[in-house]
């Protein structure tokens, strides 16, 4: 670890650990979609078995492998929402887990206006997938 | 601080050794001349020092009151594991996360910070119950996989 000066703030180690953690846990599911002896421990979404209501995360598991197979349009068709963001979050967790080391990205970091219409926009998704109807059919898996 | 005399440790203010009753000087800087009849000094003791510039999050909280003129930094506000947690098993869990994650910047911004301070503490704790909620979750699920496919493969014999 070096002992740069960090131009915002120290960082905090949970949000480091926390970063690395969810990095693992997202690389662990791309294993899981890709890896042929682990496909079957691929899990369905017990929400969606609960209720017949997707969830916001519903059909990521299916847009990841279609992006494996460089199927854009499937991929957004199961979750548009997921593709889209995988790579923002991805870049912007892997910079909080590299923070303080020498491979410096800058963070990513979001005004509280972006922050509160990310959110919105991850609730209104939710809900509008499971609206079958006539613009939302794109936004459920399928 | 140790006694001049025998050389025994002994509280900075002690104004005698603990251990020989010696009395202790007090300490480096000579005291003023002292009325007679004034309660005897307390020994100096540093001028609280600004806190270190470190990685501890505590010391945000220590901080309070902020100066007027001292911006202290947006604490952290887990913002993308919440969401990523969030989409991937636990919204139960991660939708609260995520609303604290919006509140510490909205609080930051307003001048707000020891709310920004608490958002971020909330955020932090249900972005954990969420990630471990997952996680319990999964290896769960695993195990009765495995078991299931071991079943099958006995099955299979």
């Amino acid at each position: 670890m070096t002992s740069r000066a960090t131009t915002e703030r120290p960082t905090d180690p949970w949000e480091r650990w926390s970063s690395v953690a969810v990095l693992a846990i997202m690389a662990t599911g791309l294993a899981v979609l890709v890896v042929p002896p682990l496909t079957r421990f691929a899990p369905p979404c017990l929400f969606h078995e609960a209720t017949g209501f997707y969830c916001p995360g519903c059909g990521s598991g299916r847009a990841a492998s279609a992006l494996l197979r460089l199927d854009i349009v499937s991929a957004l068709r199961m979750n548009a929402l997921a593709v889209l963001l995988a790579p923002v979050a991805t870049y912007a967790l892997l910079a909080e887990a590299l923070a303080p080391s020498k491979v410096d990205l800058p963070k990513l970091r979001l005004g509280p206006r972006a922050t509160t219409v990310l959110a919105l926009t991850i609730i209104a998704f939710w809900v509008l997938r499971n609206v079958n109807a006539w613009p939302f059919e794109w936004l459920a898996p399928g | 601080m140790f006694c001049p005399a025998c050389g025994a440790q002994n509280d900075p203010n002690a104004q005698n050794c603990s251990n020989c009753g010696q009395p202790m000087p007090q300490a480096q800087t000579p005291a003023p001349p002292q009325p007679p009849v004034a309660p005897p000094a307390p020994a100096p003791s540093a001028p609280p020092s600004p806190p270190a510039y470190s990685a501890a999050p505590s010391q945000y909280a220590q901080q309070q009151p902020y100066p007027a003129q001292a911006v202290p930094p947006m604490p952290p506000n887990y913002l993308w594991q919440s969401i990523v947690v969030t989409i991937l098993c636990c919204w139960p869990l991660g939708i609260p996360a995520i609303v604290f994650a919006t509140q510490v910047g909205a609080k930051y911004g307003r001048g707000d910070y020891q709310g920004a301070q608490n958002a971020s503490k909330s955020a932090k704790m249900w972005m954990i119950i969420a990630l471990v909620a997952g996680l319990v979750g999964s290896v769960l699920y695993i195990g009765l996989t495995v078991l299931g496919v071991l079943a099958d493969m006995g099955s299979s014999f």
